[in-house]
């Protein structure tokens, strides 16, 4: 378990610390992850399927040096919405995690004490439901920039001047002024406008992209060039599922997601049930901790 | 099927609340989360303002944190624990 805590550990700090990379990449090596994990995961009806994922990733050092990882495992969802994911470890062994909404828990399984750790998906779905909701903030701010999704028209002028504006900021190396409803306002961030990608078929399935670039300009964040950050993704209507998604910034290096080998049948219902050599704990987060110390 | 649970272990209240979260910085400009974990991690004090936090008035070296990290492996926003 520990071996695999620890490279989510740094995979983890790796995507959450953009900034002061070279100094802070002792300190993300030094981090450990010191609890099992509660999972969570957007309960989906009617669409059953089985298949492998992968991350990657890959970051170029200052000194060229270059630090890549990648991980594998296997997600599993029957029509009810129960929900298996398997995570390969370092060590050889597998991690799993249940996510049951029937029943209303989800369970990390530790292979080593044989204990399945149960959450109640009420904890978790008011801590989903905090991040959503900053999400979408942040989306609505975005979109107020852009102009009004509900006008075409007024959309369109905005994407163009949003194409105007980066290209300014580009040339002057630096954040624009540019004219606002309540005057002259000075940009942050450049964001493009989504882009739809065309429709295309990934793993045998019926994808839907769309593609987000993001520019800082120079002198934001104490950056001498303007900063690129581009994000895509490709979603399957029928599963409502991220079936690719890649993300590029280069604070943080290039990382993918991709799910693969997609099978639409209903999977073995005994995946999404504990072990019965298993004890199941109804715990939080704090208790794991306890159980964890020595002499408890 | 699984064992019964210990009486102990009802009612017990999440100690996870959703209010002390914050988002790191760029999670904003990544792929939407439809999934992950919540993981309890020893963080060095030194990485914390790289996360978007203040650090605490502490002499330890590391703090413990909640993290909440996406399907993709990155992480999306991240609490202090006490």
């Amino acid at each position: 378990m520990k071996a695999f805590a620890i490279t989510t550990a740094v995979l983890c700090l790796a995507g959450a610390a953009p900034r002061a990379q070279a100094q802070d990449e002792s300190a993300r090596r030094a981090a450990v992850e010191v609890a099992a994990r509660v999972p969570f995961e957007k309960a989906v009806k009617g669409a059953p399927y089985s298949a492998e994922t992968s991350i990657q990733g890959s970051q170029t050092l200052a000194d060229g040096n270059r630090i890549s990882h990648r991980s594998t495992g296997r997600v599993y969802r029957d029509s009810e919405g129960r929900t298996r994911r398997e995570e390969d470890r370092e060590d050889g062994s597998v991690g799993v995690s249940i996510v049951d909404p029937v029943a209303g828990f989800s369970y990390s399984l530790d292979p080593n004490s044989r204990t399945a750790w149960r959450t109640t998906l009420a904890a978790t779905g008011a801590i989903l439901g905090k991040i959503q909701e900053e999400a979408r903030t942040a989306e609505a701010a975005r979109q107020r920039r852009e102009g009004s999704n509900d006008d075409p028209s007024a959309r369109a002028r905005a994407v163009e001047q949003e194409k105007r504006v980066v290209e300014q900021e580009k040339r002057a190396g630096g954040p624009v002024t540019v004219a606002g409803r309540g005057g002259a306002v000075t940009r942050a961030y450049a964001i493009t406008p989504d882009t739809p990608l065309e429709h295309k078929t990934i793993e045998g399935v019926a994808v839907e992209g769309r593609k987000t670039t993001t520019v800082i300009p120079a002198g934001q964040i104490g950056n001498e060039q303007p900063l690129t950050i581009v994000s895509e993704e490709w979603r399957s209507p029928e599963l409502n599922i991220l079936v690719l998604t890649r993300h590029s910034d280069p604070r943080m290096g290039d990382s993918s997601y991709r799910v693969q080998n997609i099978i639409r049948t209903e999977p073995d219902p005994s995946l999404f049930v504990v072990p019965a050599d298993y004890t199941v704990k109804d715990t939080g987060i704090r208790r794991m901790l306890e159980a964890r110390q020595p002499g408890r | 099927m699984h064992k019964p649970l210990p009486s102990s272990g009802r009612g017990v209240r999440p100690e996870a609340s959703p209010g002390d979260f914050v988002i790191v910085p760029g999670a904003a400009a990544l792929p939407p989360l439809e999934s992950g974990s919540l993981v309890r991690m020893d963080v060095p004090v030194s990485l914390l303002p790289s996360l978007g936090l203040t650090p605490p008035s502490t002499t330890a070296a590391k703090v413990k944190a909640d993290l909440i990290v996406g399907q993709d492996g990155l992480t999306r926003a991240v609490r202090l624990v006490n």
